[in-house]
C-alpha cells in the first residue's frame, strides 16, 4: 500500500546561502522541461521589470542580501518549492493533503492542482512585489521552546507581555503566523524596534532571538489591507478553481476537492490569509488528526519547516513522539517527517535522477 | 458472512460504477430550483455523510478488536448535518446520541476542528477524548457550543428549554452572552423518546412561557426513524401529535434528503431565530445498523423490512441525487468516499494507542471541585455594600441591625442578601414569586429585584430543575426551589443523571452551579402527611458530587448560604439546601418565652465552613457522659433533651449539629466521642438509608486512626422505616424528645475503657 503523506510548503525565508543551485540539482528531464519554461517566462518578466532572474540567482556564486527581498525571494522559493514537488515519486506515494506556511500557501494551491505552473507563477510574484517600493511593518521570530523544544515557561507569556508594551506605546503589533515553538510577530514600523527590544533575549543553539526577518513586512496583519486590495484587483481574475488534493489552510480549515467554491478560495488566500494570522500549528494539527499521514514531505527550499512541524507533532503526542528525543529516534528509524532539502530524506520519496 | 454495513456499502459502490454519468453542472449554483443548497455546499455534506457512516462502522471494527467501547451509530440519521449547516456554531445545541452528522458539519463551520480524530478518541474511551477524557462516548465540544449529553433518551429536554428561556433573560437583565444576541438552542431527540415524560414537560414548559409572550427560542428537532429499540412508533404519530400544537411552529421535511432538510431546517432556524419561539422541525429518517452494534434487528424485524429501510440510506439518495444533477461523477464520488474511509482508518490506529484514565483519583478529579481558600473568601466577601444598602432600602435598614428573628426570616433576609451580592442569581420555584413561598421564605424578592430574577415556574419540577441546569450553563447562579422535599423525588434524574454529571462528563471544562432549596423534613404536627412531611434524604445523598446542607437555625442558615453560593460560584457545585419547615417559625428553645431558637442576622464577612458541624456545650458541664450528634429538627429537639438531662438527670451531654449532611464532619464527630466514650445519633430521617448509616461508618472507620483505645459506644435513634402519618400518630414514627432523654440516661450508664486522643489529632 502507498504511502499516505501530507505535502507541506515553506514560506519566504527559507532560501538562505546553502540553498544556492537548488534548480542545478539532479532531476529527470522530463520533470524539468515545464519548469524550465516557466521559470523562463517568469525571468523574462522579471528581466523586463528590472529585476534580478530566478536563474541568476540560484546561478549564483555567493548569496546576497537581496535574494531575502519580497519580490526576489518569492519567486526564488515558489521555483524550488515547485522543482521538489515535481520530482515527487508519485507511484510511491499518496498525497493526502497538501498545506503550507505563509507564502508556502501560495506553493502548496500550485502543488494543489489549483493552478497551473505559470499562473501560480503569477500569483507568487505578483503577491512577492507588492511591497516592492517599501516595506511596510516587520515580522520578528522568537522562540517559545528551548532546544530540546520544551515549552519554555513564561515565554508565551513574555510575548504577550511585549505585544502589550507595544500597544500600549500607540503602536500597532500581534501575532503574524504561529510556526509550532516559534512565534512570529509583527509590528508596525515604529513598533518593530520597540518590540524587539521588549522581548526577553534568548540564546538558543545556533540563534539569537528575537530576530527580526530581513526584508520581511508586517504579513498576515490589518496592515496589509493596501497588499490585499490590490491583490484582489489584480489576482481575482486568475482561473481560480478547486484543488485536485485537499488542501489545509492557515486557519486549519480544509478545502476539498468536490466542495471547494473557487470564488471563496480565491477570497480566503487574498483576503483572510493576507490579513489575518496564519495559524501554521493548526493546519499540521489537523493534518494529522483529520488525515493521519504517514509522513509528511516537507518540500524546500531548506529544511526550516521541519522544526515547526516536529514541534506540532510533540504537542499532539502523535504515534508517541513526545519529545526532541524520541522525534530524532523516530527519524532515524522510519522518519515522519521527509524534508526534500535532506538529500538522504530526499531519495525516499522522489523519482530516480538515472 | 457480510453483515448489513456490508450490505449498505456494496449498495453504495453499484451506484458510483453504474449509473450514467451527467453534464457537470455549475456546482456553485442551487442544486435544483427547489433548493438554496449549492453544489458545493451538497458536496461538503456529502463528505460528512460519508465521513459519519465510516466512523460508524469503524465504531464496530474498534469493538471487534477491543478497543472500542461504543456502537450505537448515526447511520440513517446523518443527514441531521443538514440541521447544523442551517445553523451558526454558536447556537448552543443539546443533541441525541445519533449525532454525528451534526458534529461533523458544524466542526467543519469552525477553523481547526477535527471531529474524525476527536470522535475516535471517545470511541475508543482516551484520556485525550477532548470532551470527556474518556468518560463517556458522547457527541459534545466546548468550541462547539455542543453539550454533552448524559442523556440517553429526552433527559437533556428540560435542560435545553431552561438554556433558551435564559438566553432571553440574560438580554432582559443585561448580562453578557458568551454568543450572539440571536443565538436560538437547539435539541434534538427520536421519535420514541419523544413520548418521554422529559420531553413532553420540556415542550409544555416552552409552550406555557410562550402563551405568556415570553420569548423561548428553542428548536426542537424530531429525527423520526420509526423505532425505539425494537418498539415501532405508530405510523403518522409524531405529526398527528406535534403538527397543531398551539405556539408550536411546526415543520416537516424528508429527513433523508440533505436539500430538502437544508432548506426546511433553514426556514425553521430563521422562524426560531427571528420570532423568538418554540419551533419543531420533524425529520423523517430511518434507522440502520440496529440500535446498536450488540442489537440483532433481525430477532425482531424481518428481512424485507430491515432491506426496505436499507434502500433509504440517505447516503445511497443523496450520492445517486448528486450524481444526477451533474455535481459530480461516480468515480469522483467513490474517490470521496474511499478518501473519507481511509482517513477514519489511519485516526483510527493512532487514537486505539492513545491512554485510558489510569486511577480512581484520576477519574473522580472533576467530579467534585474544592478549593477552600478561594470558596472560604468568597463567602466572606462583603465587596457589594452599595448594592446590598440599595436592596434594603439604605444603610439604617439593614438586616443585622434589626432584633433576633427565627429560620424563616433569617433565611430570607439571606437571600436578599445575596440577590444584592451576586447579580447573577435567580431565585425561581412554585409560589416563590408574589405569594413569597408557601412559608414566607421568599418573601419580597420578586418585589425588591429587577424583573425576571424571581420568578415562579410552573408546577413540574423536572421544569424547575432543568431550567436551573440550562440557567446556570449560561452563567446565572440559579437557586430554586422544591416546595416539599417528597416534590423532589419525581425529578431527581435531573440532578442525578443531568446536573451533577455535567462537570464530570465535560472533564470539568463546564459546569452548571446551583443551590437547589428544598423545604423537607417531618415534625409538622400532623399537618399535611407524608408529602409535606418527607423524611428521607437517600436520593439527595445517592448522587456523587454534591453538598448537602441542613441548618437547624437562622444565624448557620445564613452563614451556610453563604458557603453554598461559594461553592456554587468558586466551584461550579451542586447544593442541596435542605430546611426544616418545622423550625421556620420556632422561637424558643426550652421553655416558651425564652426566645432561644431566635437569632441576630449575621453581618456580610460571616460564613459556616463547608463540612464544619457545630458543637453545644452549654449543657455538657464539666465531664459530659454522653455526645448526641444530630441536625435540623433531631438537633432542636436534642438540645432540649441535654437541658432535661442536666436539670433532671445530673447527666452532662455535649451535642454537635453536624449542619452539614454531605460531607460530614467525622472529624469532629470522632473528637467528640472520644471526650465521653457515647454515641447518641438522632436521625429524623429513616432508620434505613439515612445520614445515621453513614455516621457510624464513618465513626467505625475513622475512629480508630483518630483515637487510640475501644470504639465508643454507639447507638441511634431514627425515625421508622415508613411514611408519615396524616395527624397525632406522626409521633410514633420519629424520634422525640423524651425519647431522646431515656435513651441517653441509659446509654450513660454504659461503663467505658479511659481512650485517649491520638498525637496531634
Amino acid at each position: 500500500m502507498n504511502k499516505a503523506v501530507v505535502v507541506l510548503c515553506p514560506g519566504r525565508g527559507s532560501y538562505t546561502a546553502s540553498e544556492l543551485g537548488y534548480l542545478s540539482r539532479p532531476v529527470q528531464a522530463a520533470v524539468l522541461s515545464e519548469l524550465n519554461a516557466a521559470i523562463d517566462r517568469s525571468d523574462g518578466l522579471r528581466t523586463a521589470r528590472g529585476d534580478l532572474t530566478i536563474r541568476g540567482m540560484d546561478g549564483a556564486r555567493t548569496f546576497s542580501p537581496e535574494f531575502f527581498r519580497g519580490e526576489n525571494a518569492s519567486g526564488l522559493t515558489f521555483a524550488c518549492t515547485a522543482f521538489d514537488f515535481l520530482r515527487l515519486d508519485d507511484t510511491e506515494l499518496d498525497i493526502v493533503a497538501v498545506g503550507g506556511n505563509s507564502m508556502g500557501w501560495y506553493s502548496a494551491l500550485f502543488a494543489a492542482g489549483v493552478f497551473g505552473l505559470d499562473d501560480a507563477f503569477d500569483l507568487v510574484e505578483t503577491m512577492g512585489g507588492m511591497l516592492q517600493n517599501g516595506q511596510i511593518g516587520g515580522q520578528v521570530i522568537y522562540p517559545l521552546v528551548d532546544d530540546d523544544w520544551r515549552a519554555e515557561p513564561g515565554r508565551a507569556a513574555a510575548a504577550a507581555t511585549a505585544l502589550e508594551s507595544v500597544r500600549e506605546a500607540g503602536h500597532q503589533a500581534g501575532w503574524s503566523i504561529r510556526y509550532g515553538g516559534y512565534a512570529v510577530l509583527w509590528a508596525d514600523a515604529d513598533g518593530l524596534p520597540l518590540l524587539l527590544g521588549e522581548l526577553p533575549p534568548v540564546k538558543n543553539a545556533e540563534m539569537k532571538y528575537p530576530l527580526e526577518l530581513p526584508g520581511h513586512s508586517a504579513f498576515h496583519s490589518s496592515l496589509m489591507l493596501p497588499v490585499s486590495e490590490r491583490a484582489l484587483d489584480q489576482l481575482s481574475s486568475l482561473p481560480w478553481r478547486p484543488p485536485s488534493i485537499p488542501l489545509i489552510d492557515g486557519r486549519g480549515c480544509r478545502w476539498h476537492p468536490l466542495g471547494t467554491d473557487p470564488a471563496a478560495l480565491c477570497r480566503y488566500t487574498l483576503e483572510t490569509q493576507v490579513l489575518e494570522p496564519y495559524d501554521f500549528s493548526a493546519s499540521v494539527r489537523v493534518a494529522l488528526r483529520e488525515y493521519a499521514p504517514d509522513a509528511f514531505v516537507l518540500l524546500g527550499p531548506g529544511d526550516a519547516l521541519g522544526a515547526a512541524v516536529a514541534h506540532a507533532v510533540i504537542a499532539e503526542r502523535w504515534q508517541g513522539i513526545d519529545s526532541r528525543e524520541a522525534f530524532v529516534e523516530r527519524q532515524e528509524d522510519d522518519p515522519l517527517l521527509i524534508s526534500l532539502g535532506r538529500a538522504e530524506q530526499a531519495a525516499l520519496v522522489t523519482l530516480p535522477t538515472a | 458472512m457480510s453483515s448489513r454495513a456490508d450490505v449498505l456499502e456494496a449498495n453504495l459502490r453499484t451506484l458510483f460504477r453504474d449509473l450514467d454519468e451527467r453534464p457537470p453542472a455549475d456546482r456553485a449554483e442551487p442544486v435544483d430550483e427547489d433548493t438554496t443548497l449549492t453544489g458545493h455546499r451538497f458536496l461538503d455534506l456529502l463528505e460528512t455523510l460519508y465521513v459519519v457512516r465510516h466512523l460508524d462502522v469503524e465504531a464496530r471494527a474498534l469493538k471487534d478488536r477491543d478497543e472500542g467501547y461504543y456502537t450505537i451509530a448515526s447511520a440513517g440519521h446523518e443527514v441531521n448535518a443538514a440541521v447544523a449547516a442551517a445553523l451558526q456554531p454558536t447556537d448552543p445545541a443539546f443533541l441525541h446520541y445519533r449525532s454525528g452528522g451534526f458534529f461533523v458539519e458544524r466542526a467543519r463551520q469552525v477553523p481547526g476542528q477535527t471531529p474524525i480524530f476527536d470522535t475516535l478518541l471517545s470511541l475508543t474511551a482516551s484520556m485525550d477524548d477532548p470532551i470527556s477524557g474518556g468518560r463517556h462516548k458522547v457527541f459534545g465540544s466546548v468550541p462547539l457550543w455542543i453539550y454533552p449529553q448524559t442523556s440517553t433518551i429526552a433527559s437533556h429536554f428540560p435542560k435545553a428549554v431552561g438554556h433558551a428561556v435564559s438566553i432571553e433573560r440574560a438580554k432582559h437583565l443585561g448580562l453578557p452572552l458568551p454568543f450572539p444576541d440571536d443565538a436560538i438552542v437547539v435539541c434534538s431527540g427520536g421519535d420514541a423518546g419523544l413520548n418521554h415524560s422529559t420531553a413532553l414537560g420540556a415542550v409544555n414548559a416552552a409552550l406555557w412561557a410562550r402563551y405568556q409572550y415570553l420569548p423561548v427560542p428553542i428548536l426542537f428537532v424530531c429525527e423520526d426513524n420509526g423505532l425505539g429499540i425494537s418498539v415501532s412508533t405508530p405510523s403518522g404519530w409524531i405529526e398527528r401529535r406535534w403538527g397543531a400544537q398551539p405556539g408550536l411552529s411546526y415543520f416537516h421535511a424528508d429527513g433523508l434528503d440533505l436539500a430538502a432538510t437544508y432548506d426546511t431546517a433553514s426556514r425553521a432556524v430563521e422562524h426560531c431565530r427571528n420570532r423568538r419561539a418554540p419551533t419543531f422541525l420533524h425529520l423523517d429518517v430511518v434507522r440502520l445498523l440496529g440500535h446498536a452494534g450488540s442489537d440483532v434487528e433481525l430477532a425482531y424485524r424481518n428481512i424485507e423490512e430491515i432491506k426496505k429501510d436499507e434502500a433509504r440510506d440517505p447516503l445511497y439518495l443523496n450520492t445517486r441525487r448528486a450524481i444526477e444533477a451533474g455535481l459530480a461523477t461516480g468515480s469522483e464520488l467513490e474517490a470521496l468516499y474511499d478518501e473519507s474511509r481511509n482517513r477514519v482508518q489511519r485516526a483510527s490506529r493512532e487514537a486505539a494507542t492513545r491512554p485510558h484514565l489510569g486511577s480512581a483519583d484520576e477519574i473522580m478529579h472533576p467530579l467534585a471541585p474544592y478549593s477552600p481558600d478561594e470558596v472560604r473568601a468568597e463567602a466572606e466577601r462583603t465587596d457589594y455594600g452599595e448594592a446590598r444598602a440599595a436592596h434594603f432600602g439604605g444603610v439604617d435598614r439593614l438586616p443585622e441591625s434589626d432584633k433576633p428573628r427565627h429560620l424563616a426570616q433569617l433565611l430570607n433576609w439571606g437571600l436578599h442578601d445575596l440577590l444584592a451580592k451576586y447579580p447573577e442569581m435567580l431565585v425561581f420555584g412554585e409560589d416563590v414569586g408574589k405569594r413569597g413561598g408557601v412559608y414566607g421564605v421568599t418573601d419580597q424578592l420578586y418585589e425588591k429585584t429587577s424583573a425576571g430574577r424571581v420568578f415562579n415556574t410552573l408546577l413540574d419540577e423536572q421544569s424547575i430543575l432543568g431550567m436551573a441546569i440550562g440557567a446556570a450553563q449560561l452563567g446565572f447562579l440559579p437557586v430554586p426551589e422544591i416546595q416539599y422535599l417528597a416534590y423532589y423525588h419525581n425529578a431527581e434524574d435531573q440532578v442525578r443523571g443531568e446536573a451533577a454529571t455535567l462537570q464530570f462528563f465535560s472533564r470539568g471544562q463546564l459546569s452548571n452551579p446551583m443551590v437547589i432549596r428544598i423545604a423537607g423534613w417531618g415534625y409538622q404536627r400532623g399537618f399535611g402527611g407524608h408529602f409535606h412531611n418527607d423524611n428521607s434524604i437517600a436520593a439527595l445523598r445517592d448522587v456523587p458530587g454534591v453538598v448537602i446542607a441542613s441548618p437547624a437555625r437562622g444565624d448557620d442558615a445564613v452563614g451556610m448560604l453563604r458557603t453554598a453560593m461559594a461553592l456554587a460560584r468558586v466551584d461550579g457545585r451542586i447544593v442541596f439546601f435542605v430546611e426544616p419547615i418545622a423550625l421556620y417559625r420556632t422561637r424558643d428553645l426550652v421553655e416558651e418565652g425564652d426566645d432561644g431558637w431566635l437569632d441576630s442576622f449575621p453581618a456580610p464577612g460571616r460564613a459556616v465552613e463547608l463540612g464544619r458541624a457545630r458543637v453545644y456545650d452549654e449543657n455538657a458541664g464539666d465531664e459530659p457522659a454522653l455526645t448526641i450528634v444530630s441536625w435540623a429538627n433531631g438537633l432542636w429537639r436534642s438540645l432540649r433533651a441535654a437541658h432535661v438531662l442536666r436539670e433532671q438527670h445530673g447527666i452532662g451531654a455535649r451535642v454537635v449539629d453536624l449542619r452539614w449532611l454531605l460531607p460530614l464532619d467525622v472529624e469532629t464527630v470522632c473528637d467528640q466521642a472520644s471526650k465521653t466514650g457515647r454515641v447518641l445519633i438522632v436521625d429524623e430521617g429513616r432508620r434505613t438509608g439515612g445520614v445515621s448509616e453513614a455516621l457510624v461508618t464513618a465513626l467505625v472507620e475513622a475512629y480508630p486512626d483518630r483515637v487510640d483505645g475501644a470504639l465508643p459506644h454507639i447507638e441511634r435513634y431514627c425515625g421508622e422505616d415508613t411514611f408519615i402519618p396524616l395527624g397525632p400518630s406522626w409521633e410514633h414514627v420519629l424520634p422525640n424528645e423524651d425519647g431522646i432523654v431515656r435513651r441517653a440516661v441509659a446509654l450513660s450508664e454504659r461503663p467505658v475503657a479511659v481512650t485517649v486522643r491520638a498525637e496531634g489529632s
